[in-house]
């Protein structure tokens, strides 16, 4: 049976304020939580007014990336992305996107033609040699596979804009020039670091001379998240990926991205790449960080950092209810005190199981027995399944809370009464409940004359990184014409 | 029974019949992993068989790392055999196929049976691999007896005991697979058009779909099935198997890593395989991967599975098929002439066998922690004596 308390407190926007009891987190018809496990989760739980202090200093890290003279400090950098108009449904034409993110990547070739687009695309491989070869050989490659895509769609006459999806840490600079940091996900090419990956792709297209790309962005994936979403709904101004990782982009005055350096394409805005998974890397959210996020944060790859999305993304998600499981099964409270090897195995609790233990109807636990059994829980009760259960939804409410908390702040940072929230990334697409989750918490925190949605955003690395050469395109063509 | 490693005991005179009576030797068991990995080996002292009349004593050389399947007793009801047995498939090395039921051994005739006449192939002295009959003792001791000489296969001298263990179980499994997988091919060919293009998704890299690949390209080498019949191979995180199907160029590799939700690994497999398949051979042993899987099949397809996970599965699955128009086949492992036949390929260098890698016996429970994790690349052999 779900309980619900409701205070009738009006909170800062003159709104009723419901203060949602800790019974609502129970599902089961027939049982409850047990209460030992109930209060053991209570420091995973975050009330409305620690949200709203989240926010304050979510607000607080973000101007201190946007000014120049904090910027180096902050750790939630705020990177101005160049990206300064968004897609009004005038693009018309060809455009390429080359999606490069791991050992394989994309190319497309999109088609849009008002509020119709064609797309086609194809996957290569980058084979381990060039992955750790020089940067020429790799650029070369990359041209090749353009090359071999653009004639096979029979296009290679035409000069085509190209937006590239570099999903590595880079340093941008403009528009068209980013400026690779370090390498990650086992490449290793020389002469790449500290080079502008722009050009080197730039002079491999050249070196061939049998295609015309012309590479007008260069992007991350929430830029292109955002873009994607922005093409069918004008409204789109912040783009949000909460899936292996957590990050977000959003419209900001241009004069207030004291780091642009570029001139001024016209629109007055640019899109900020928050890098808002480093939230908490300083300290800020130490006084809701769990011993279960300071387990995590230990043994991860980059103990220290990206401390939001170590309590928000899909990488961690899993493994920051297996801690808990085998916290409280040491302790009695679950399995009647017995474990198994698996359960007790970091990194053997996957976040898709979080998904697929909330997917079951409420007071069902189909899903779950077969998770259980795998691993080698078969001696579970169905008290065992109601406080997993409980766990999960601890864990991943939380999640959606601290997603929901970042969004607030920016919708009540800009100047815009209606916004669309462009949403990409596994935890969203795949959780039963992510987006309502949301939704909710959103509509607590917000102020209510702003009107907002949720929308998922469709192949921001690929479709949104055309859109951004598509725009930049019209804004050249538009330029060329003024000055005719 | 005492729980002790014995010295290696040396037996140099079959002909004393009256001295095995006193004479203990070394048995390592390997159950099926639990919930605790380490409570699954075993060893015991077990007397020395004396030789069946029309068989054979077998000196034990290599004996591929199985585990036992905890048989049903007549008198348990299902209900409790299950919950007993503590049967958890989801250790990744199970689940993966690096570690399955079976029995493989590979040894040297140590003594014949009274009633048997030497022959050029099979005497005291001679190296054979002992074929898995039903009825065969659990556990891998020093000295195993066979009661027919039906159930030896020769070894050719150029085939090393540690490849000829692997035969027995594994490779024999994965032929029978591949031999059904023929059967519906050859029924494909026949019923889809002239340009159709079979498509088979071999599920595991351990020992088993190693064997299974290996084998299927060469019996899907002849030109009538050469550009009809394409193999995606779906791995589980082996990095050795990627350098050695980097070799079978006409092989799509997908990789099933767990991490990823299951609609992602379903988008991926399609994508490898160029859309849904016709026959999947899964030799993965948990719901999760014989329902992703039937998710990666065409209505009509035929997942084909071991008789162990048929028999613990498809209660499960009966009525999800029924819906989707698939089937789920048991397949058996395979005969004895499946099994020379083997013997005779792998010899030959025709089928080239997986990687492996060779213990001492002594360290069957470590071996055994490390595959649950399918920490081995290939398979792990077992080996009692330094005797090639």
């Amino acid at each position: 049976m779900r309980i619900k308390r409701v205070l009738g407190i009006l909170n800062d926007f003159g709104r009723v304020e419901l203060d949602h009891d800790i019974h609502d987190y129970e599902e089961a018809a027939g049982m409850h939580v047990s209460n030992e496990i109930r209060e053991k989760c209570r420091d995973l739980i975050l009330d409305n007014d620690t949200l709203k202090k989240i926010g304050a200093i979510f607000l607080d890290n973000v101007n201190r990336g946007l000014q120049k003279a904090t910027h180096d400090k902050a750790v939630v950098k705020c990177f101005p992305t160049y990206v300064q108009d968004l897609p009004d449904g005038t693009e018309n034409g060809k455009f390429l996107a080359l999606d490069l993110g791991g050992t394989n990547f994309r190319v497309l070739l999109i088609e849009l033609s008002g509020e119709h687009f064609e797309m086609k695309s194809k996957i290569f491989a980058i084979p381990q040699h060039i992955m750790l070869g020089s940067g020429e050989q790799l650029f070369d490659h990359i041209a090749e596979c353009l090359a071999i895509f653009v004639k096979e769609e029979q296009v290679q006459q035409e000069t085509l804009p190209l937006g590239f999806t570099f999903s590595f840490p880079l340093s941008q600079k403009g528009l068209t020039v980013g400026i690779l940091q370090r390498w990650t996900k086992g490449f290793n090419c020389s002469n790449v670091v500290g080079n502008d990956v722009v050009q080197m792709l730039n002079e491999a297209i050249e070196r061939r001379g049998d295609v015309k790309i012309e590479v007008c962005a260069i992007l991350n994936d929430t830029t292109g998240t955002l873009m994607s979403c922005a093409w069918k709904n004008h409204d789109c101004r912040i783009g949000l990926i909460v899936g292996t990782g957590n990050n977000g982009c959003y419209v900001e005055k241009q004069g207030n991205a004291e780091l642009f350096e570029d001139s001024d394409m016209g629109s007055g805005k640019v899109i900020i790449n928050l890098e808002n998974g480093a939230f908490g890397d300083d300290g800020c959210l130490d006084f809701v960080r769990t011993e279960y996020d300071r387990e995590v944060d230990k043994h991860s790859i980059n103990p220290g950092r990206q401390i939001q999305e170590k309590m928000i993304s899909g990488m961690y998600m899993g493994e920051l209810v297996r801690l808990a499981l085998e916290k409280f099964t040491k302790e009695g409270l679950l399995f009647g005190g017995k474990g198994s090897d698996l359960l007790y195995e970091r990194g053997r609790f996957y976040t898709k199981y979080v998904s697929e233990i909330e997917s079951d109807e409420p007071g069902m636990f189909t899903n779950q027995k077969e998770i259980l059994e795998e691993l080698g829980l078969k001696h579970a009760t169905e008290q065992d399944y109601v406080n997993v259960r409980f766990v999960c939804e601890c864990v991943s409410r939380r999640a959606a809370h601290l997603a929901s908390t970042s969004i607030v702040t920016l919708l009540h940072k800009m100047d815009e009464k209606k916004v669309t929230i462009g949403v990409d990334g596994s935890v969203y697409r795949y959780h039963p409940h992510f987006h309502n989750l949301m939704m909710e918490k959103i509509g607590e925190l917000c102020d209510p004359s702003i009107e907002f949605g949720l929308m998922l955003s469709e192949d921001g690395s690929g479709r949104g990184a055309a859109l951004v050469a598509a725009v930049a395109a019209r804004q050249k063509k538009k330029a060329r014409s003024t000055a005719t | 029974m005492m729980l002790t490693e014995s010295s290696l005991i040396s037996f140099n005179n079959p002909l004393t019949r009256s001295g095995n009576m006193n004479k203990l030797c070394r048995q390592v068991s390997i159950e099926s992993p639990g919930p605790i990995i380490k409570d699954c080996v075993f060893s015991f002292e077990v007397p020395v068989p004396d030789v069946p009349a029309e068989g054979a004593r077998i000196r034990v050389v290599c004996a591929g790392a199985c585990y036992r399947m905890r048989t049903r007793s007549p008198s348990t009801s299902s209900v409790s055999s299950v919950e007993d047995s503590g049967y958890s498939p989801a250790h990744h090395g199970v689940r993966d196929g690096a570690l399955f039921p079976g029995y493989e051994v590979a040894g040297v005739v140590d003594a014949l049976g009274s009633e048997v006449t030497p022959s050029d192939e099979i005497k005291v002295g001679s190296r054979v691999v002992l074929y898995p009959y039903d009825g065969i003792p659990h556990g891998y001791a020093e000295y195993i007896v066979v009661p027919s000489m039906d159930f030896l296969v020769p070894v050719p001298d150029n085939l090393p005991l540690g490849v000829a263990a692997m035969l027995p179980t594994g490779a024999l499994l994965a032929k029978n697979a591949v031999v059904t997988a023929h059967k519906h091919v050859v029924q494909l060919l026949q019923d889809r058009a002239t340009d159709h293009v079979v498509r088979i998704l071999i599920v595991g890299t351990g020992g088993l779909a190693l064997w299974a690949l290996r084998i299927a390209e060469h019996h899907f080498q002849a030109p009538e099935y050469g550009s009809r019949v394409k193999i995606t191979v779906a791995t589980l995180k082996d990095e050795g198997f990627m350098r050695a199907a980097a070799e079978l160029k006409s092989v799509n590799i997908v990789q099933w890593n767990e991490d990823l939700y299951e609609k992602q690994l379903i988008e991926r497999t399609k994508n490898a395989c160029n859309g849904l398949v016709d026959i999947v051979i899964d030799f993965g042993t948990t719901s999760r991967s014989l329902h992703r899987s039937l998710q990666c099949l065409n209505s009509g397809g035929v997942v084909l599975v071991s008789e162990e996970v048929a028999e613990r599965l498809l209660p499960k699955f009966s009525r999800l098929i029924h819906q989707t128009n698939q089937k789920i086949e048991p397949v058996a492992n395979g005969s004895i002439e499946q099994l020379r036949e083997l013997v005779k390929f792998v010899a030959t260098g025709d089928i080239v066998a997986p990687p492996h890698t060779e213990f001492s016996a002594d360290e069957a429970s470590k071996v055994v922690e490390k595959l649950c994790h399918s920490e081995i690349p290939g398979r792990a052999i077992l080996r009692f004596h330094d005797i090639q």
